[in-house]
């Protein structure tokens, strides 16, 4: 009698297989387990929360379901909406200067002079300062009679400017501190992107006969777009939440000149403790970003970039 | 008018890349760089486009001094071995940008860069980026982007070197074609002897900084000037001999018979190519050896170690009182362990200069 063997290998291989999943499932169960409790637990209670009236502070006021007033509410809100327009304006700028002075500075540092390997290592210090600290030491440098910035401008005849405390100069003070701290982050990713570029399409411009600017902007500037576009998006979601620095130095003010929607959502939820408004105001501001993010996403080809990688 | 090259030197530290090369590429020549990996032909050819400045010498294009020049003046065009082609532009655009960078107006340019890309058999992927086509083809594309301004001098860094054996092959024969037609001044650098060999209009060949010799190919194969060359060029490479030369007691060479087949008029030049001590080397192509009768007049007798046939051909190795060489020959009868005479080709025995 003959056994047909056919078949065979093709059912083992598909049970080892789905013993295979089995086990994966289970090794996965843990940090699945985690992630839900830690994660997926509060971001929907705040979802929920933002339905309701909730303020701790205030039991007898308490209001239970209020469906989408809360949202409602902050469309409207005057204070919101100048948040909204400042951050986007403090993104847009502390971006905009810190990308450019970290590709020239990588420029700059590509050229390899002797020395340049521990000037870049001072370079990269302020990110490395915890963002307190960094508000700390700005504000004692800002101060207008004893601090340092003012001593130094006075070395060269310039007058003492008021910097964070005057709602005119409040704004310009808090970029050049998040731009003095955020300029080493997108130095030193772009810096080892234009590290890591082939030299031969640097050599073969050179011979083609592009003079170093065209060299930049034809050949350097678009090599580097991918790296720039990461660094950006990285530093775009982070400025979106800045918040520790301009809390520690000026708490939003003068006349909420430097009011970020983080200050703002921290004083709706811990001032005020209008938790069921705050967690709405939070789940806008995650909308905001989740579309600037996208525009710029679609903006820059990045999906595009990503998957001619992939085709490689 | 061509490329004169005066007394060049590299250093890298206290490392000399290339060594005082002095030579003079004429105009509208094919000329190869040819050496191991390290011996100063990609840096020489790298101070030629002005992407490395010389430690000392000098540089002349077309009778005009462009030593301390930079590359985009220097009206040259180069092929590098990883094609250097800008990744993040399309084919056509990579063609375009030596017209684009000098300004030539956006018609003209249009025109240029597909009869380029008609020439080099590459119009259909002028929309496709260099991630999107083969390595022949990106090779293709960077001939044409140095081709399409039409540049006096062509400098080629081991263009092939990236492709498998049968394009190479191809590409060999349709570069030499193309380049010849056009009379550009080409400088080519190769460690491929099939290369040199095929392409060149005369070869140098170089050593550790130094070009040890520079002659067409069929003299830089058949008088190779030093063992190095000599070794260097020809598979399997040309047999050498330990010789001796001495005023009173004349030549005395490892196996004598071949010391003896030299011709006079050849072995009265033997003290130009001993060095102090009167050393030099009797150099025969393994295929100017014979394999004839042991015992034969002018024959040297040899054992044979291995027979190795290759078809067209058979490598015999054999060994001569311990000095072993290989005699390139038609199918032979010979077995190994047999003793068998060898006999030089009449006038194929050649004085070689040690290193």
């Amino acid at each position: 009698m003959t056994v047909s063997l056919e078949g065979l290998p093709v059912a083992t291989d598909r049970a080892k297989r789905a013993g295979e999943r089995y086990t994966g499932m289970i090794l996965l169960a843990p940090t699945m387990i985690i992630m839900t409790v830690v994660g997926l637990f509060p971001l929907l209670h705040s979802l929920y929360m933002s339905l309701t009236g909730y303020r701790p502070s205030d039991p007898d006021k308490f209001q239970g379901f209020v469906g989408l007033a809360n949202y409602a509410d902050a469309v409207s809100d005057a204070q919101f909406l100048h948040s909204i327009l400042l951050t986007l304006l403090f993104t847009v700028l502390s971006v905009g200067l810190s990308l450019t002075l970290a590709v020239l500075l990588a420029l700059l540092f590509n050229v390899r002079l002797p020395g340049f390997t521990l000037l870049r290592t001072i370079i990269i210090v302020p990110m490395l300062i915890t963002p307190i600290a960094v508000g700390i030491t700005w504000r004692i440098m800002m101060m207008p009679d004893l601090g340092v910035l003012n001593y130094v401008l006075s070395l060269v005849g310039i007058p003492p400017q008021p910097w964070a405390g005057e709602k005119a100069s409040a704004m310009a003070s808090m970029l050049l501190v998040d731009v003095w701290q955020w300029t080493p982050f997108m130095f030193l990713i772009i810096f080892a992107g234009l590290s890591a570029l082939p030299k031969s399409p640097f050599e073969a411009a050179a011979i083609d006969g592009a003079s170093p600017i065209q060299t930049f902007f034809m050949v350097t500037l678009p090599m580097l777009k991918p790296v720039i576009v990461i660094a950006s998006l990285l530093r775009i979601v982070d400025a979106i939440r800045t918040y520790d620095t301009v809390y520690i130095i000026t708490r939003g003010g003068p006349d909420f000149a430097t009011d970020l929607l983080s200050i703002y959502l921290a004083r709706v939820n811990f001032r005020f403790f209008s938790l069921g408004y705050g967690a709405a105001l939070s789940w806008l501001t995650l909308l905001i970003i989740l579309a600037v993010v996208l525009i710029f996403v679609k903006y820059t080809g990045f999906m595009r970039m990503v998957n001619e990688k992939e085709a490689r | 008018m061509g490329i004169e090259v005066r007394s060049v030197y590299k250093r890298f530290g206290a490392f000399t890349a290339v060594n005082g090369v002095s030579v003079d590429i004429k105009d509208g020549e094919f000329f190869v760089m040819l050496g191991p990996s390290g011996c100063g032909k990609t840096t020489t050819l790298r101070m030629i486009a002005g992407l490395e400045l010389p430690s000392d010498g000098q540089i002349k294009i077309n009778g005009r001094d462009v030593t301390y020049e930079e590359p985009r003046h220097r009206d040259i065009a180069m092929a590098f071995q990883d094609y250097g082609l800008y990744p993040h532009l399309s084919v056509f655009q990579n063609i375009e940008f030596p017209l684009k960078v000098r300004k030539i107006a956006e018609g003209e340019r249009r025109k240029k860069v597909h009869a380029t890309a008609e020439k080099l058999g590459i119009a259909e992927y002028l929309n496709r980026k260099p991630g999107q086509i083969s390595g022949g083809q990106r090779q293709r594309v960077s001939l044409a982007r140095a081709l399409v301004r039409n540049p006096r001098v062509f400098l080629m860094d081991e263009p092939l070197s990236n492709l498998d054996a049968k394009l190479r092959a191809t590409m060999r024969t349709e570069i030499k074609k193309l380049v010849t037609s056009l009379g550009i001044t080409t400088v080519y650098v190769t460690h491929d002897q099939i290369e040199a060999m095929s392409m060149a209009d005369r070869i140098a060949v170089m050593r550790k900084g130094d070009m040890v010799q520079v002659a067409t190919p069929l003299e830089i194969y058949d008088r190779p000037r030093t063992e190095f060359v000599a070794d260097f060029i020809g598979s399997p490479p040309m047999n050498l001999f330990p010789a001796h030369f001495d005023r009173k007691k004349g030549i005395a060479a490892s196996v004598q018979p071949f010391a003896d087949s030299l011709s006079g008029e050849v072995a009265d030049k033997a003290s130009s190519f001993a060095d102090a001590q009167g050393q030099f080397f009797v150099g025969v192509r393994p295929e100017h050896l014979l394999i004839v009768g042991d015992g034969a007049e002018g024959a040297a007798s040899a054992s044979v170690d291995f027979v190795e046939p290759l078809g067209q051909t058979t490598n015999v190795y054999v060994d001569c009182g311990g000095h072993k060489f290989i005699v390139v020959t038609d199918r032979t009868e010979a077995r190994v362990g047999d003793v068998v005479g060898v006999l030089v080709a009449p006038g194929k025995s050649r004085l070689v200069a040690p290193n």
